[in-house]
């Protein structure tokens, strides 16, 4: 049985090679200056969507560039960068470290790590160069401070936290230079001495720190005992003085609880915010109908019996029949190649049936206005059909294999020292995979060989390798 | 009776991650693409736990969660965001949309059921 684990690892990767190609084509629509605004939430997609799923599986060289990049790319989105041809440039060539990151998880190998750096460190540069004019005087921005109030936060170590020689006594000093601290030891847990685990951990912190500084700077205290203590960060509006014993919700979380964990694992339970009238600034698209009512208050206890499935609120209803309308346009199913191929072998046994039976019932001398012939016409032209389609599952856009070509242009016009500019005309004809497959590699070659030497190949000089297909 | 948990993510590998997850810990689990999606299963479905990611095509999680919310019916549904976005004022445009809880991926498969259990207790 296959293994679930390795299946979704090799659905990541199949998704990666779609969010490269999707990323090379919107950032050369921007490099092209006919990029839309959707485009570059695309282009931030894909490399976040990556980061996401590269996360699953530990991929850290991965994620740590991704979020380099797509760290980039949200400020372009945000129009905090303004994407220029250089900007562009240096966001290709991270598109191409990207993909040779992801080749290197799924096939093993490495990237060069001076690659990474010089690319990272450009990032570095258009992030100062590049800001957009509105955003040139903002100073670098840094955690705001809390309004007035207090931090309370509830510490268990785990046995594992005092086996790597950490000492709690020492988080609670630092603690202290964040502001003025109350601790409180709970001991409840502590068994009688006859009982005692010596490399056990029984004792828990109450601390309620008065201080401004950001939950993430309290959070950054316990980076490295993270994954070896239960750990709840909670703000209090009220001073020390009127610092009270923690309310939870009935969820049994208290509001604003921060709890973290193995492998980086953060949940924030949300306290109830406060009803508004108003509704959200930039609503995202498809916007609520205005008749729609205001915004919803927050949320009520859980009613005791749950909604029965069945019609929605008509907003809802409406957008749900957007959705359903849109999705009968694009709605597709993945299949194992295998299983297409061996429907494909059996239809090819049909075919070669229905000619011997046709064959069969020739020499039988059956007339061709007879009941039999009859049925068996109909049988030929249903089983031709049935081959036609089966052979269209295999087929797909040529696209794919333009899709390699701007990476190898733009490699070699850079090499080159030449001005290129690649046309692609027809992406949307379909060929059976099998032709795509076996034509990427000679047209990879051809390409690059018209790149290096245009006029041993015919070519003058000025001319451009033209892909063209359909 | 198990509970039934709406994920929401645009990406294969993350929603069969959460099937995968989810499924193995007793919960009935059905999947939508993106927020426009979500909203198509929950004219006719009514999960118990709604994990939405945030960065999707066509409606992103803080749309689907103003949608969600919109509806009397959903009101009280746990909404819990899944995202490797760690950015405050996202994190707030979320709360105040209606999320219930903020997950940051990479997700713990156990803690992960945990919040579940408890959000929807």
């Amino acid at each position: 049985m296959e293994d679930p684990l390795a299946a979704i690892r090799d659905t990541f990767f199949q998704e990666c090679e779609e969010q490269l190609a999707e990323l090379e084509t919107g950032l050369i629509a921007m490099e092209n200056g006919t990029a839309e605004a959707e485009t570059v939430n695309a282009v931030f997609r894909a490399v976040h969507s990556m980061k996401g799923g590269a996360g699953i599986f530990a991929l850290d060289a991965l994620v740590r560039f991704a979020h380099v990049f797509e760290t980039a790319l949200d400020k372009v989105r945000s129009g905090l960068l303004v994407a220029s041809p250089p900007v562009v440039a240096v966001f290709l060539r991270a598109a191409d470290i990207l993909a040779d990151l992801v080749r290197a998880a799924r096939d093993g190998g490495s990237v060069d790590e001076a690659r990474i750096a010089a690319v990272t460190g450009e990032f570095n540069q258009i992030d100062q160069a590049g800001a957009a004019p509105e955003s040139a005087s903002t100073p670098p921005s840094s955690p705001a401070p809390e309004a007035a109030g207090h931090w309370e936060i509830l510490f268990t170590p785990h046995p594992a936290l005092y086996a790597k020689a950490n000492e709690a006594a020492l988080l609670l000093r630092e603690l202290k230079r964040l502001g003025e601290t109350q601790v409180t030891l709970d001991d409840s847990e502590l068994p009688e001495l006859q009982e005692l685990d010596p490399e056990g951990a029984y004792l828990s912190w109450r601390i309620l720190l008065n201080s401004d500084c950001s939950k993430e700077e309290i959070a950054d205290l316990f980076e490295f005992v993270e994954d070896d203590c239960r750990l709840s960060i909670t703000r209090h509006d009220a001073g020390l003085e009127g610092a009270t014993a923690p309310a939870t919700d009935e969820s049994g979380f208290a509001p604003g609880t921060v709890i973290t964990g193995d492998n980086g694992f953060c949940f924030e339970f949300f306290p109830p915010s406060e009803p508004q009238d108003e509704a959200p600034e930039e609503p995202t698209p498809p916007a609520v109908p205005e008749a729609a009512p205001p915004r919803a208050a927050p949320p009520p206890p859980k009613p005791a019996a749950p909604p029965e499935p069945g019609p929605a609120n008509p907003a809802v209803q409406a957008m749900a029949a957007k959705a359903e309308a849109a999705n009968a346009v694009g709605a597709t199913i993945r299949v194992d190649l295998d299983r297409v191929d061996r429907m494909i072998d059996l239809v090819g046994e049909l075919v070669i049936n229905e000619a011997m039976l046709s064959q069969r019932v020739l020499e039988a001398g059956i007339a061709r206005s007879s009941g039999v012939a009859m049925a068996l016409e109909e049988l030929e032209h249903l089983t031709r059909e049935i081959q036609d389609s089966v052979m269209a599952i295999r087929a797909q856009p040529v696209r794919s294999v333009f899709q390699r070509m701007p990476r190898l242009v733009r490699e070699v016009a850079a090499m080159t020292n030449k001005q290129v500019k690649l046309v692609t005309e027809g992406e949307a004809t379909e060929v059976d995979k099998t032709v795509i497959e076996r034509i990427a590699d000679p047209l990879t070659h051809m390409t690059s060989i018209m790149g290096w030497n245009p006029q041993r190949r015919g070519l003058p000089p000025a001319s451009r390798p033209r892909a063209r297909c359909g | 009776m198990s509970m039934t948990i709406l994920t929401v993510d645009d990406s294969r590998a993350m929603r069969d991650m959460l099937r995968h997850s989810l499924v193995a810990a007793g919960f009935r689990v059905i999947q939508a693409e993106d927020g426009l999606h979500g909203l198509e299963i929950l004219a006719s479905e009514s999960p118990d736990v709604i994990v939405t990611d945030i960065n999707m095509p066509r409606m992103d999680g803080f749309g689907f969660i103003q949608a969600v919310r919109q509806d009397e019916a959903r009101r009280a549904t746990p909404v819990l965001v899944l995202t490797t976005e760690v950015d405050i004022e996202k994190k707030n445009r979320a709360r105040e949309a209606g999320a219930t809880g903020w997950i940051v991926k990479p997700f713990d498969p156990e803690k992960l059921v945990d919040a579940i259990r408890r959000v929807a207790a």
